[in-house]
């Protein structure tokens, strides 16, 4: 265990690396999009002096190095900054948006895998029958779907004509449903098919013949040492997907008027809305090295080859 | 696997909790009659001293002393039961009626109004607005009086629109700016409830209510004990609301959508003209545009009809610098221009031959020593209208020997590259109902390459002239004078739409867009 320990210690440190380059690239970037949010403001019936007033309140005035190591300063303290649009704090706004993403991204995240894993695991035994030929179908049909497309699609069936569930926005659970299937069918249909092609890899092991001749139940060869093993990808996967729990997904939420995370993010870039966006990007690239390394502890937990492995570097 | 179930159990605790979070607060059904708009674009807050752009929410929860009528014609009262202008034009007087109150039921009087206005003028990105006020007097609790330098007519679009509504500035100061941008109090027909970012705002009937306005038969309190307001950004999203009977009122029908809701015998349109106009902007200062011939060739050369045709008569040609959802505007003076820079693709050729261009390698594209004379405009994308005349336009140029190359920004970076000078030609639009518009684009604050002391002087002399026949003429002259020298080609104005489900009553919407809803009643 005291491996795994020190690999997850050098892990984190390569992390906390790779957040300072993310937020680094992240700064030049916007910094090269022409304009700056308080230029940005259309109107013509503002006058320069007030724009120029108001850049030098932001401190938009000031050289790029200069506002990126003022960021840096108090974002170490915990403190996001000011939205530039709204006059709020950063974390309020974030605050505000959370519970809603995490309902959305990470119910359809559980959905996606507790739906996915045993209808793939079914397919994989039953290969080649018409069970088996409907999922892979009907897999390919979702993945390739776009979900815009696919939202639309919904509302116009569920919200149109059977009138049965609200168009957009959020009032109450019955406004989840139409967001939360556009999430999941393509995402769905992704872990359905890994979670197929591994166990179909897996029944071909010789450990499961070994398994089978010991005279072990059907049930218990396929849940304790087929899926077991076919898991690990899987568990992998569900990982790198665990930071868009929290970053949301764009299209979906602006579709469905979604108040979450995507909808924020989009408009704050659309709007230049500079401590808005380093905040959420800030907080993505944190947790999508957390979320990598977790990744890798479970599955060196879950696996003693790859235990095998990380101690054979350390 | 038993980890992986564990942390699986903790991810749906965790949603069930925030769930149950989330939906609180939405979930009490009782019989309040709604009203449910929706609308494509967030309010940034609340305090209408603190947005740059206003919207539907902001007008109903502040109300001006005054405002114009239904054809921007004349003044009425609104939240004043009188007022008075002084001869020259230098005193405005503004009588309160005695029971006047904010949404909280505090009294309102003359001191309210006049915090307010000097808290505009310290904190509204639009506080040049009211520079022409010299002196704030409250002359006794109910009276009011502006003195002003001199009269100045630019002055009363502000104090009649959301913008020159009265907000409470004690709770201001109260709370903080910050916490009132979230939660602003005015003297409008309705009032903050709960606002949900990124979703919905609530606003719940102001019992104080009460208006002086005569284009309205109800006085007092909205029908409605609340209105809410969606924030529906997708084009479809926002026309299923209204369809499916989700939203009442839909506000920025897309173009395409017209037809179909036209025939929806559930809905009834309000039309609108965009009080201003899309235009192209021209770099008068660089090569080639610094000639006017050229300029006056690609006014001739744009078929301002056929646009209107691709576009499905969604818009409104036009030739002048003033939409008739302006003030001063004068259809003579459209007309006269109208002959001027009508389509004329003979005298556009004319004017280029002129200029010394001339198909050398008889690619249909003119030279003029030895240099194809290609153009670069940039399209404003987040104008739907505006994108979709680009390539019309485009095909237009190329039959009188003009290659127009198209490129896309969003009208913020369109607004900076004009002001840097860095540009040939450029697609603009301007929204307001006041001609002082044009100060703002064409006097030398605009920083464009076209400014000129000569408009400036013009411009500043008509932001004071209160005769309302002397100002149209006024504006007659600069646009005469800004159109010789043809710094910008005007294209059109564009209608919009509002959407009404017919169960809604007595909506009123006037030619420049304001909503009405005084009257407005629901039928079940």
């Amino acid at each position: 265990m005291s491996d795994l320990l020190e690999y997850a210690v050098r892990k984190l440190i390569i992390g906390a690396f790779v957040v300072f380059v993310v937020t680094v690239v992240l700064f030049c970037i916007m910094q090269l999009m022409p304009g700056d949010p308080i230029q940005l403001i259309s109107n013509p019936r503002i006058p320069p002096e007030k724009i120029a007033e108001l850049k030098k309140h932001w401190g938009l005035d000031k050289p790029v190095y200069v506002q990126y190591f003022y960021w840096l300063f108090h974002i170490l303290q915990g403190d996001f900054g000011t939205s530039i649009t709204t006059g709020q704090k950063v974390i309020t706004l974030i605050k505000a948006r959370l519970p809603y993403t995490l309902l959305l991204a990470g119910g359809s995240l559980i959905f996606q895998y507790i739906i996915a894993i045993p209808l793939g695991l079914m397919a994989a035994y039953k290969e080649h029958s018409i069970f088996d030929s409907m999922v892979v179908v009907s897999t390919i049909i979702f993945w390739s779907i776009p979900s815009f497309w696919l939202g639309i699609l919904l509302i116009l069936i569920f919200s149109l004509k059977l009138k049965l569930l609200p168009v957009s926005g959020y009032d109450g659970l019955s406004s989840l449903i139409l967001p939360l299937m556009t999430a999941t069918l393509p995402n769905l249909a992704s872990t359905l098919r890994l979670t197929r092609s591994e166990v179909l890899e897996v029944l071909r092991e010789k450990y499961v013949s070994t398994a089978y001749a010991k005279g072990l139940s059907e049930k218990r060869v396929l849940i304790f040492h087929v899926l077991r093993n076919a898991l690990i990808p899987v568990t992998l996967m569900f990982f790198l997907y665990l930071p868009w729990t929290v970053g949301g997904a764009v299209i979906i939420e602006t579709i469905f008027s979604w108040p979450g995370m995507g909808r924020l993010l989009w408009t704050a870039i659309s709007s230049q809305d500079f401590p808005v966006v380093q905040g959420i990007i800030f907080i993505i690239a944190i947790l999508t090295v957390v979320s990598n390394i977790a990744g890798d502890i479970i599955t060196a937990c879950l696996d003693p080859r790859i235990r095998a492995e990380i101690r054979g570097e350390s | 696997m038993k980890r992986l179930l564990a942390l699986t159990t903790l991810l749906v605790f965790l949603l069930t909790l925030t769930g149950c979070g989330g939906s609180e607060g939405t979930a009490n059904v009782n019989e309040e009659k709604e009203l449910v708009i929706a609308i494509p674009e967030e309010i940034e807050g609340t305090d209408i001293q603190q947005v740059k752009w206003e919207n539907i929410v902001h007008s109903l929860l502040f109300q001006p002393l005054v405002s114009f009528d239904m054809e921007l014609k004349n003044l009425v009262p609104e939240g004043a039961s009188s007022f008075e202008i002084s001869q020259d034009g230098t005193e405005l007087t503004f009588r309160l009626p005695k029971d006047a109150a904010f949404s909280d039921g505090s009294p309102l009087k003359a001191e309210d109004i006049k915090n307010s206005l000097e808290r505009y003028r310290k904190i509204s990105p639009y506080a040049e607005d009211l520079a022409p006020i010299k002196e704030i007097i409250v002359k006794d609790p109910e009276t009011l009086v502006l003195k002003l330098e001199k009269s100045a007519a630019y002055l009363w679009p502000v104090l009649t629109s959301t913008y020159g509504g009265t907000v409470n500035a004690k709770k201001a100061k109260e709370i903080g700016d910050q916490a009132f941008n979230r939660n602003a109090e005015g003297s409008g027909p309705a009032t903050v409830q709960e606002w949900v970012q990124g979703s919905y705002i609530t606003l719940k009937k102001n019992e104080n209510y009460r208006t002086y306005s005569p284009l309205v038969e109800n006085k007092g309190p909205i029908k409605f004990d609340k209105i809410t307001v969606k924030f529906v950004p997708d084009d479809f999203t926002r026309i299923s609301e209204l369809e499916s009977g989700n939203a009442d009122i839909i506000i920025s029908v897309p173009a395409e959508n017209v037809k179909e809701l036209e025939q929806n015998s559930d809905v009834q349109l309000f039309k609108y003209l965009q009080p201003g106009i899309s235009y192209i902007a021209m770099n008068t200062k660089a090569e080639p545009l610094n000639d006017i011939k050229v300029r006056t060739a690609i006014a001739l050369a744009i078929n301002k009809d056929e646009i209107k045709d691709v576009l499905k008569g969604a818009v409104l040609p036009k030739y002048g610098l003033l939409s008739p959802a302006h003030l001063c505007y004068d259809e003579k003076k459209e007309m006269e221009l109208k002959a001027r820079y009508g389509y004329d693709q003979d005298k556009a050729k004319d004017l280029l031959a002129q200029a010394g261009y001339k198909d050398t390698d008889g690619d249909g594209i003119l030279e003029k020593n030895g240099k194809p004379l290609s153009l670069t405009m940039m399209v404003a994308l987040d104008f739907p209208m505006l994108k979709q005349a680009a390539p019309v336009i485009q095909a237009q140029l190329k039959q009188i020997g003009i290659n127009l190359e198209l490129r896309e920004y969003e009208s913020k970076y369109i607004k900076q590259a004009i002001q840097d000078h860095d540009f040939q030609l450029a697609m603009r639009s301007y929204w307001w109902n006041d001609p002082d518009i044009l100060y703002y684009n064409f006097s030398s604050s605009s920083k464009a390459p076209w400014i000129n002391k000569e408009w400036d002087r013009l411009l500043e002399d008509a932001r004071y002239i209160m005769d309302m026949n002397q100002r149209t003429a006024k504006y007659n002259e600069i646009q005469e004078k800004i159109l010789s020298e043809l710094p910008v080609v005007p294209l059109f104005s564009e209608y919009q739409h509002i959407a009404v489900r017919k169960s809604v009553t007595g909506v009123k919407v006037s030619i420049d867009g304001r909503i009405f809803l005084n009257d407005a009643d629901k039928i079940d």
